[in-house]
């Protein structure tokens, strides 16, 4: 897997270069801000990006901003933002219209490369990651209006897995039953969640989306 | 100019005790205004009363040079027909149109008596008496034309008093006895010129009534047409205690510290009169409203005071989460990834020490994101108070609904102030109710409203920090808990 990496702090754009590299990840190139990013994602076209959400000049959003031009004019990179921010706002923006191809993770999650890289695998091949911390703010909503309300709370926790970007095998092993059960309750979940028949990588996007905008 | 008329008719009193075998009544009236006008005009006390007194002595007076022998006939003739002119000194000081239309008009009257009536000039009657039963009625006609003139004069002369006691001197010079060619059209003007004289006193006081009346009457209405000083400063504010410029045509009211007041009076009235018309208790009226006006503006300075302090203390929260951020954040992701690195490079034995180093680098991150985030989330400013209160409500654990109806910007301590109310009463709320939330902007105002259901006794403790920052912006909050659980918070924030 080719890989670009973004932050404005060399010593962790290294470093992450770096894990990322001893992970068997090919880091293609390393940018300090949106515009470097963007001139190396238009010349090595990778199949991801990590991207600190901020960078020069305003150190806000730019990474949030950059995230949606790369996903717009090269559909073949997704990219996984790295944010500072607990507030599900960020997410939102970045994941309101298309998620797929998107991960937003909490920038401290680096640390365990191994969740960095199955987050770039994942959005490289479509589906749609949300940081556990984010996910589990999401969950605590009580909204009566929201159709989280009519889920159990296996089939909340199946939702929250499956928001991480697990795949039911990971969704079974941790919560510690069978592939099969996850599959019932994964489609409880498309049920209640008034989502269509649709290819399960489709529909667990979709998922994702009706977490966020609950 | 007043010096010159006194100076005139203080010659003229002896010499018309000395040519007149017994002087009248008027002329020895008219003969003492001289020594009594000396001392007004020396002290200054009211140089305009004193200028209209010395004119109208001289206009009583002048005439009676007419019976001094070695004068020559034209000039005798001329003392007759100069009291009018004695009013051109009560207008020389001015250059207005009505001073141009009194001078003109007293100019004119001059003129019409010393063409029409001559009897120095004209002994034989060479003008007029050519039939000497048509010569009195022409004469009557030409001092009574003359006389009219001079009354008009009179009443458009600017200086009311002044003019007012000159009227009554050419009435009384008309009337006089010891004239008898002139008794008919004086006996007539006299009375004509005094009522002049009373009507134009009359006018003038009714008007200078009228203006206090007013003044009074838009003081108690707080709509003043004043603006107040700034003790101890060069500042003007309005009645509502907005900044406004320095008056410059308005009449300054002074205090011993300082100037006061500015009254703008109404047109035709004399400010000075105006002022020494109010009653003690408008007077106090007047220092009250710039009491008012002045704490007012007071109020206003020391809130724009507050939300500077909280500006302040904002942009500061800000810097410090940004460095917080971009400075030990950074840091210490850098510093676990390193560690992360370093474990690659090191046998089994030690990587529990590894392991606990990025274990205490992750309990640190989460204590700084937990610092770095205030009360007031990142993007509030950016994307506006709505799209922030329905992220409020769609993360608060109470069921919350929304009814916005406000600008997508509105002023940033105005934004900032709403939000904390809204958020701290909404983390007050109990979760067991819906709790209503309506923001609406009409008219300036931005009116928030939350109701909830709490049982949070400390709620008014909660709320004071908003309610500073509201008290800054300018407006007020309102906590209706006396049917608890039930609350309604209530906040008006001026936007401006």
């Amino acid at each position: 897997m080719r890989v670009i990496v973004a932050d404005d702090v060399m010593l962790v754009r290294s470093g992450l270069a770096r894990l990322l590299t001893d992970a068997g990840v090919q880091v293609t190139g390393e940018a300090p801000d949106a515009d470097a990013l963007l001139a190396l994602v238009d010349r090595d076209r990778p199949d991801a990006a990590v991207v600190d959400i901020r960078m020069p000049p305003t150190h806000t959003d730019e990474g949030l901003v950059a995230a949606r031009r790369i996903r717009a004019g090269y559909p073949g990179t997704a990219v996984v933002v790295l944010s500072q921010y607990l507030e599900p706002r960020y997410a939102q923006r970045l994941l309101a219209d298309q998620p797929g191809g998107l991960g937003y993770l909490l920038k401290e999650r680096v640390t365990d490369i191994a969740v960095l890289v199955d987050a770039l695998r994942r959005v490289s091949e479509g589906e749609c990651v949300l940081d556990p911390t984010i996910v589990a703010r999401l969950l605590q909503r009580r909204r009566p209006d929201s159709p989280l309300t009519q889920l159990t709370s296996r089939e909340r926790e199946i939702l929250a897995l499956m928001a991480e970007g697990r795949s039911n095998l990971a969704i079974a092993t941790e919560l510690s039953i069978s592939e099969r059960t996850v599959e019932a309750g994964c489609a409880q979940v498309f049920r209640k969640l008034n989502l269509e028949p649709s290819p399960d990588l489709n529909r667990r996007v979709l998922a994702v989306l009706t977490l966020l905008r609950a | 100019m007043c010096g010159v008329a006194v100076l005139l008719a203080a010659l003229t009193v002896p010499l018309a005790a000395h040519l007149l075998a017994g002087p009248s009544l008027a002329v020895a009236a008219a003969g003492l205004v001289p020594p009594a006008v000396v001392p007004w005009l020396l002290v200054g006390a009211a140089p305009r009363a004193a200028a209209g007194l010395a004119a109208a002595s001289v206009a009583a007076l002048l005439p009676y040079w007419s019976a001094w022998e070695p004068l020559p006939a034209a000039v005798r003739a001329g003392v007759l027909a100069a009291p009018p002119l004695a009013l051109i000194g009560l207008v020389a000081a001015r250059l207005d149109r009505r001073a141009r239309a009194a001078a003109g008009l007293a100019a004119a009257a001059s003129l019409v008596h010393l063409a029409g009536y001559n009897p120095f000039g004209d002994v034989g009657c060479a003008w007029l008496c050519a039939d000497a039963g048509t010569a009195p009625t022409a004469t009557r006609t030409v001092v009574l034309v003359s006389s009219l003139l001079g009354v008009a004069a009179c009443a458009v002369v600017p200086d009311r008093p002044a003019a007012a006691v000159l009227a009554v001197a050419l009435g009384i010079r008309l009337w006089d006895p010891a004239d008898p060619d002139l008794t008919v059209a004086g006996r007539v003007l006299a009375p004509v010129a005094v009522a002049l004289a009373a009507g134009l006193l009359w006018l003038r006081v009714a008007r200078r009534r009228a203006a206090v009346a007013g003044l009074v009457r838009d003081l108690s209405s707080g709509a003043a047409p004043a603006t107040f000083a700034m003790p101890e400063a060069d500042r003007w504010v309005d009645a509502a205690g907005h900044e406004v410029a320095a008056p410059d045509d308005a009449t300054v009211i002074a205090e011993p510290t300082g100037p006061a007041v500015a009254l703008t009076t109404p047109r035709h009235t004399d400010p000075a009169e105006v002022v020494a018309g109010l009653s003690a208790g408008s007077r106090l009226a007047l220092g009250n409203a710039r009491l008012l006006a002045v704490t007012r503006r007071r109020l206003a300075d020391l809130r724009a005071g507050q939300r500077r302090v909280v500006a302040a203390a904002d942009a500061e929260r800000r810097r410090i989460e940004r460095d917080l951020h971009d400075g030990a954040q950074q840091r210490l992701v850098s510093a676990a990834l390193h560690l992360r690195i370093a474990r690659s490079g090191t046998d089994e034995s030690a990587h529990a020490g590894l392991d606990a180093a990025e274990e205490e680098i992750r309990l640190a991150l989460a204590a700084l994101r937990h610092l770095a985030h205030g009360l007031v989330p990142a993007g509030l400013l950016d994307e506006g108070l709505a799209a922030a209160l329905r992220e409020l409500g769609a993360n608060s654990d109470v069921p919350a609904e929304l009814d916005i109806r406000c600008p997508a910007h509105l002023p940033d301590h105005v934004t900032l102030a709403a939000y904390a109310l809204i958020a701290v009463a909404l983390g007050s709320a109990a979760p067991s109710r819906t709790a209503r939330i309506v923001v609406a902007e009409e008219g300036g105002t931005l009116a928030v409203r939350v109701e909830m259901s709490t049982d949070a006794e400390d709620l008014p403790e909660r709320l004071s920090d908003a309610t500073d920052r509201i008290g800054a912006a300018g407006g007020d909050v309102k906590l209706i808990d006396t049917d608890r659980p039930t609350v309604t918070v209530e906040a008006t924030i001026p936007c401006a």
